[in-house]
């Protein structure tokens, strides 16, 4: 588990605090996203949790114990996933996952096949520098995985991929989770998001202002909605009905008593109306 | 100790694919074989003179010569520096009187050149005749150095040397640059295995350099555990000293300031090593000085075995201090500063 309790950071010479009193906790075994546009603070609090930056203000706790008294054996327990990837360009795939392997006590994990299941098994063997973003992205993902860690940090792990390769990362994390391990995930992308994280804190300027399952979030700041498509005189047209609101409760069910419609489909909130309710700005970097 | 070996392989691997060790190789046969094969064992000419006025004598008023006014002066000279040769001028016009103080490995050309200098000098005096001169052997006498194997200590001292300091120069900035180092704080890996594995291999591929050079030129040279150590001390501090400037730095074009001055400065000794009369006593504190003088001892003896164990003692001290302030240096600017 980890716990961070009123957790401040200020960069030096910054008029502003770029983490401002932040609390959360991410149970063992869930992944906790991140969720907030870019400069919202969410690598800045990922490189506190992992040493990269110190605890200014506030506590960390991992497990019970403070971070600040955790040594370098710690890293033994910890998987990090940078935004930007950093690689060995000269190496190949395979020779980057087993870099660091000697720095490990685990049982590796066999690099062929974690490649292949990030689907570079085909690059494994040609040098990083020639890899595309997104395939430099895939191997940054797979190096976290190697020395299967008890706490992973990911930072925007599907950036820059497509639909495809996104949905195979989003199913190798909940593996991760599935096997134990308590991830932080910070993204800016609400559809990974809402598909893999069991809890969401959103960020704005620093501050956490929401904080709960990604369902909790949009039944509690979200606004319930029917939209319906029907033709009009031969036009097809589409009305959007709030069920909260008596009119359109009425009208909702005449359209739907009368069958007069062509398709008839709830629309949720998305985590992102939630946060431009509760901040007054998108999530777009 | 894992760890370490860890980040050995590591290193060798980027180092290898960098082409860290081509470049030495390659610029160790240059040297070795221009040494071997370019440069004449011997060369007419004159060796530079330590001399002694105890007249006045007008020819030495303003010479570009190095003079000294006590003889103690010109015996402690002498011991300083065992490529000088000694020049006492006394007596007067009527008996002028010459002693030469050589160091035993000279060539019989410089005793007679050094011989006739001294003539000519007491004939602007006013002398007519021939003035005889008397000669002090001021060590062992032993054949002159070959000059193109003179070059050799002179090499490990601008080549071998001073590339430790380029290449772990050169390994952090790339590791700033693809942001590795960055995941390696986030690992377990320890600051002095960080730091102990660039320095072996750096050490390690600038001394596969020297070993080639030596093999061209000096292969009975090769086993020398002294020259193995002297050459390891001086490119290891070389290579922490280069490490701890480049984490100050954040492109290679931005370290190529201090890495030609630093340059300039490790290559001062070598004014010092081919002129030996231009003083320059402090280039001694210079690493690469104990480097080119204690090897040039090792390989071409001249009686002076004691530059190698002040050299080595000098190189020791110069590694540790190194060792403690580079080490620091990493951990506190590398292994903190996002």
């Amino acid at each position: 588990m980890i716990e961070l309790q009123n957790l401040v950071h200020t960069y030096p010479g910054a008029d502003q605090r770029a983490v401002d009193d932040v609390s959360f906790a991410i149970d063992t075994g869930t992944v906790f996203g991140l969720l907030g546009p870019s400069g919202a603070g969410k690598s800045t609090i990922q490189n506190i949790l992992i040493k990269l930056l110190p605890v200014q203000g506030g506590s960390v706790r991992f497990d019970g114990a403070e971070l600040s008294s955790l040594d370098r054996d710690f890293f033994q327990d910890v998987g990090v996933s940078f935004e930007h990837p950093n690689l060995f360009p000269t190496l190949s795939g395979l020779e980057n996952l087993g870099a660091f392997a000697g720095l490990y006590d685990a049982t590796m994990r066999d690099a062929g096949e974690l490649l292949t299941a990030v689907g570079l098994g085909d690059a494994k063997n040609k040098a990083a520098g020639d890899y595309s973003k997104g395939m430099k992205q895939r191997l940054v993902f797979a190096r976290a995985l190697m020395h299967r860690p008890r706490f992973l940090f990911l930072d925007e792990p599907t950036s820059g991929l497509d639909p495809a390769t996104q949905e195979t990362i989003i199913d190798l994390v909940r593996a991760e989770r599935d096997r134990g391990a308590t991830i932080l995930l910070t993204t800016h992308n609400m559809r990974v998001a809402d598909r893999l994280c069991d809890r969401i804190g959103l960020l704005h300027d620093g501050a956490l202002v929401g904080n709960d399952t990604p369902r909790n979030l949009k039944l509690a700041h979200g606004e319930r909605a029917v939209r319906v498509e029907r033709r009009v005189d031969g036009t097809l047209t589409t009305e959007t009905l709030f069920p909260d609101q008596a009119a359109d409760r009425r009208r909702l069910s005449e359209l739907a008593g009368s069958g007069d419609y062509e398709t008839l489909h709830t629309a949720e909130a998305t985590l992102a109306d939630v946060f431009i309710k509760l901040t007054g700005r998108g999530l777009a970097a | 100790m894992r760890a370490l070996r860890s980040q050995l392989r590591l290193d060798a691997r980027t180092a290898y694919r960098g082409k860290f060790l081509h470049v030495t190789v390659g610029m160790a046969l240059v040297f070795g074989l221009l040494i071997r094969f370019a440069v004449p064992a011997q060369i007419e000419g004159g060796g530079s003179e330590l001399i002694q006025d105890a007249v006045g004598l007008k020819a030495l008023n303003g010479a570009m010569t190095q003079l000294v006014s006590t003889e103690a002066e010109l015996r402690g000279g002498l011991v300083e520096n065992p490529d000088l040769v000694g020049v006492q001028f006394f007596g007067s016009v009527p008996t002028p009187r010459v002693r030469l103080l050589l160091q035993g490995h000279e060539s019989e050309d410089l005793r007679g050149l050094s011989a006739a200098t001294a003539t000519r000098v007491w004939m602007e005096e006013g002398v007519t005749s021939r003035t005889g001169h008397v000669v002090e052997l001021l060590g062992p006498q032993v054949p002159p150095a070959p000059l193109n194997e003179t070059f050799l200590p002179l090499l490990y001292g601008l080549d071998t040397v001073i590339l430790g300091f380029l290449f772990a120069g050169v390994m952090v900035l790339q590791e700033k640059a693809h942001g590795t180092v960055r995941f390696y704080r986030a690992s377990p890996g320890s600051t002095s295995a960080y730091v102990a594995s660039k320095v072996l291999v750096v050490t390690g591929i600038a001394l596969v350099g020297a070993g080639v050079m030596t093999a061209l030129v000096r292969p009975d040279a090769l086993p020398n555990l002294r020259l193995l150590a002297l050459l390891a001390l001086a490119t290891a501090s070389l290579s922490l000293l280069g490490m701890g400037i480049a984490i100050f730095y954040d492109n290679l074009s931005r370290f190529f300031y201090p890495m030609a001055a630093a340059g300039i400065v490790l290559s001062l000794p070598m004014i010092r090593y081919g002129l030996p009369s231009a003083g320059l006593e402090w280039t001694r504190w210079i690493p690469t000085h104990g480097v080119m003088f204690g090897a040039r001892e090792l390989l071409l003896p001249a009686g002076r075995p004691e530059l190698v164990t002040t050299s080595l003692g000098y190189l020791l001290a110069v590694f540790l201090t190194a060792a403690a302030a580079g080490t620091a240096i990493v951990h506190g600017r590398l292994m903190r500063r996002i």
